[in-house]
């Protein structure tokens, strides 16, 4: 299915909007199947969900245990004497936590089924500043950009015969603090540089600019951009009442 | 008058750091191509950050002596004015290419002079014609090789269509065919009336051009007619050119 990038992003903001009003597993399991049904039918590749969530992993157990153990509800699953660790409540809640960050990352993947020139021009048609679209994209670009350097680094320190996962953590702190550094100031240098590529090719030359493309809505987005809002007002307001 | 006129150049890049350009002099016609060269180090695109008014983004850096461009003291104009005079490529083209496909970095440029749709079309199908690299047009730029980013960084400068054109070693990572393309480039867009300022290390790649400028440690050694300069191998096997 084709659509306009501005109907996904409205799609996406009324996806993780629900996300944030919804508490139970099972609601927030249903948009789950909704998101990944959008997905799948803008033929994204789900894997990529995966490895976007992989480094929040841990942060996504840790959140799961808290609540699991500090939102004792329900029937008593497992109990230390009369603390009750596990219990249905907790359990219930730990997950709606973790499926809620599911949910709002799938939801994200809706602005990855798009190329970053129609984002730009999407948020430009909706006469956001073309320079605060760029300030985005860029930011948008070169996150996975910095993200490799970041790896390359540890990788460095790796081969130097360095195994991280031996360092105590006060000591890893202080070494990774000190690796972030270089990775920072080069980030800076690279946009520096950027900038004065992009003014030498006359950006912000004129207040306006002109674009090769355009794009244009369709009747399937008008009906997108109608629905999704009415519907998850409607949502929000059932849940809130 | 001269399309670029550098008056006593002098820059350093730290006020009381080294003297990176020592009271460099020369001129540019438009019609006209000069080659850059010497060793490593010796300033060359320091010289181009100068001209196409890049160094003035190093606020420690100090320079003085004039730069004109078509009359125009860069000094006056404003960063982005300064793209109407001069068009320049950068030595390291990893950090002037940032477009989701080649097509949209060339369209870039032409997109900011705010030119209707079907002039845009037009230079960018020109620019990559030129270079021959229609090929790579939904590419995109991050993944290419070293070589053809050069290519996509000179089409999207092209595509300005600047009177004054600063190439830093362009063709440096190009195969003997790319060579040929950017010079016969080159040459058309003298023929054209621009004036070319193309920094390279291989005289061979550039010994068309009218004159050759000889940098050494920060200043002009020799500015001569290329057919007279590349005649004289004892000199540039002196210098280490060759
Ligand atoms: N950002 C900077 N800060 C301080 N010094 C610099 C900076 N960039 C270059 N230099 C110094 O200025 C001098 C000239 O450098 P420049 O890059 O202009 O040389 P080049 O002739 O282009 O060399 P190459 O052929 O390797 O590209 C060098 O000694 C270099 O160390
Ligand atoms: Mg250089």
């Amino acid at each position: 299915m084709k659509l306009d990038p501005r109907a996904k992003m409205v799609m996406a903001l009324c996806l993780s909007g629900l996300a944030l009003v919804y508490n139970s597993p099972l609601h927030l399991l249903l948009l789950l199947a909704v998101t990944v049904a959008l997905l799948l039918s803008f033929r994204f590749e789900l894997s990529a969900i995966g490895s976007y969530l992989k480094p929040f992993l841990s942060l996504m157990l840790f959140l799961f245990l808290i609540q699991c153990l500090f939102s004792p509800s329900g029937r008593v699953l497992l109990a230390v004497g009369t603390l009750p660790l596990v219990t249905t409540g907790g359990l219930l809640t730990g997950a709606g936590v973790v499926l809620r960050i599911v949910v709002v990352t799938a939801a994200a993947m809706l602005l990855a089924t798009f190329s970053s020139r129609d984002f730009i021009l999407g948020l430009v048609q909706w006469k956001v500043p073309y320079e605060l679209a760029f300030m985005v994209f860029i930011a948008l670009r070169f996150l996975p950009v910095f993200r490799d350097e970041l790896v390359n680094v540890v990788t460095a320190v790796q081969l130097r015969g360095v195994d991280l996962k031996k360092v105590p953590w006060g000591q890893k702190i202080a070494m990774y603090s000190r690796l972030l550094f270089p990775v920072i100031y080069g980030a800076m240098l690279k946009a520096q540089r950027l900038a004065v590529s992009m003014e030498s090719r006359g950006f912000r030359v004129y207040p306006r600019r002109t674009y090769l493309r355009r794009l244009n809505f369709r009747f399937v987005d008008y009906m997108v951009m109608l629905v999704f809002p009415v519907i998850t007002i409607m949502l929000i307001v059932l849940q809130v009442s | 008058m001269e399309t670029v006129m550098v008056r006593g150049l002098n820059y350093r890049y730290h006020p009381g750091g080294p003297l990176v350009l020592k009271d460099i002099s020369f001129q540019v016609a438009g019609g006209e191509m000069v080659a850059v060269t010497g060793l490593s180090g010796c300033g060359k695109s320091t010289l181009c950050f100068c001209i196409s008014g890049a160094a003035r983004h190093n606020r420690d850096g100090v320079m003085s002596g004039d730069v004109l461009l078509n009359g125009k003291d860069t000094r006056e104009l404003r960063a982005a004015e300064l793209a109407l005079e001069v068009g320049m490529v950068f030595q390291d083209p990893e950090t002037q290419l940032f477009s989701p496909t080649v097509e949209d970095e060339i369209a870039f440029a032409p997109e900011n002079l705010c030119l209707p749709t079907a002039q845009i079309r037009e230079r960018v199908d020109h620019a990559l014609d030129l270079l021959g690299i229609a090929a790579l047009r939904e590419a995109n730029p991050y993944k290419l090789s070293g070589g053809e980013k050069h290519l996509v960084a000179l089409a999207a400068v092209l595509a300005l269509d600047p009177p004054v054109l600063l190439l830093d070693e362009v063709m440096s990572q190009l195969d003997r065919a790319g060579k040929k393309r950017v010079a016969a480039a080159l040459q058309r867009l003298r023929d054209m009336g621009k004036a070319v300022i193309a920094v390279e290390h291989n005289l061979e790649a550039v010994s068309f051009a009218d004159r050759l400028l000889v940098m050494e440690k920060g200043t002009l050694l020799c500015d001569e007619p290329t057919a007279s300069f590349l005649a004289d191998r004892v000199f540039l096997n002196t210098r280490g050119l060759l």
